[in-house]
């Protein structure tokens, strides 16, 4: 399945991934890490039941604190 | 009196002539300006571009928060500062320029900086709140007492050539719920990364933006979304909560 995060394309073996999944892949599955598909935020609590889709979006998106 | 009254406003018209001749801002919206208080927490990077707007707009009273003083090597971005002003508190120091731009606006002084014993008190005060921090434990207690008080703050965050800015309202999409690992991160150190001026350079403005827009009620606002760029790759992108 060939997915975009943060608009750099992404290929993944599985067709049957979570969110969660998807972030452990990437070794974001941390702290301080917020998720959005195709533009809309997936809440935290919602990781683990939301599937990817072909063609997916995700953007990873780090807390940064700097003022 | 009447005649000096008059005075005042004329002299008003010219200094805020080019802003009022917006039809989204006008008369209207600028007595709006000069009627908004507004809390600025944290006098950086951020803070800088959206204290000197927002005075230079015509708000009418705005709170400086900030306990840190200048050091030289901020002002290859905190545009408030000067080398004269270094070992200076900032919020003093802040004072002193922005009462230099307008005699039009009030400042209240905070020179303790936000933490839990006065931020109630505090954020109480405002109309909107403005978060220029440069960490998350005060962010997260901004989004605690702005939740509890029914307040709204315009958020952004930067680190090295990227930003972040959003409005968190007095309903729905909290900053927790965007990043609940509250325990790790506020006591994750300060931001001390490298960074150019223009990103909070940015970033403050579209702050300041955002307020003005918010104040005068018109066009499109932050809350629900968030925005997020990148200097490196010149992109903005916004994203629904």
């Amino acid at each position: 399945m060939k997915l975009f995060v943060n608009q750099k394309e992404y290929n993944v073996y599985s067709d049957r991934l979570t969110v969660e999944e998807l972030l452990d892949e990437l070794q974001s599955l941390k702290p301080g890490v917020a998720v959005a598909v195709n533009d809309k935020v997936v809440r935290k609590v919602n990781w683990n039941s939301t599937l990817l889709t072909e063609g997916d979006q995700i953007t990873v998106i780090t807390a940064v604190c700097g003022g | 009196m009447e005649r000096l009254g008059q005075d005042i406003r004329l002299n008003a018209m010219e200094r805020y002539s080019r802003q009022i001749m917006l039809p989204e801002i006008g008369i209207d919206g600028q007595e709006k300006l000069s009627k908004a208080s507004v809390l600025i927490v944290g006098l950086g990077g951020l803070g800088s571009p959206v204290a000197l707007y927002l005075t230079a707009a015509g708000i009418g009273r705005i709170g400086l928060c900030d306990n840190d003083v200048v050091s030289i090597s901020n002002l290859q971005r905190q545009i408030l500062y000067s080398e004269k002003s270094e070992g200076f508190p900032k919020a003093t120091t802040a004072h002193k320029r922005l009462s230099e731009l307008s005699s039009a606006t009030c400042f209240d002084l905070w020179k303790d900086g936000l933490n839990q014993e006065n931020a109630e008190d505090i954020i109480s005060d405002y109309d909107l709140v403005l978060d220029c921090t440069d960490n998350h434990a005060t962010r997260y207690l901004i989004d605690d007492v702005c939740h509890k008080l029914g307040k709204t703050w315009i958020y952004a965050a930067i680190e090295g050539l990227e930003g972040r800015v959003s409005t968190f309202g007095r309903y729905g999409f909290r900053y927790i719920d965007l990043y609940p690992d509250r325990e790790v991160l506020a006591d994750s150190p300060k931001a001390h990364g490298g960074v150019i001026g223009p990103v909070p350079g940015i970033a403050g403005s579209l702050q300041a933006a955002e307020a003005i827009r918010l104040l005068c009620g018109f066009g499109e606002n932050l809350i629900g979304k968030l925005l997020l760029f990148n200097l490196t790759k010149l992109t903005f992108n916004k994203i629904d909560l």
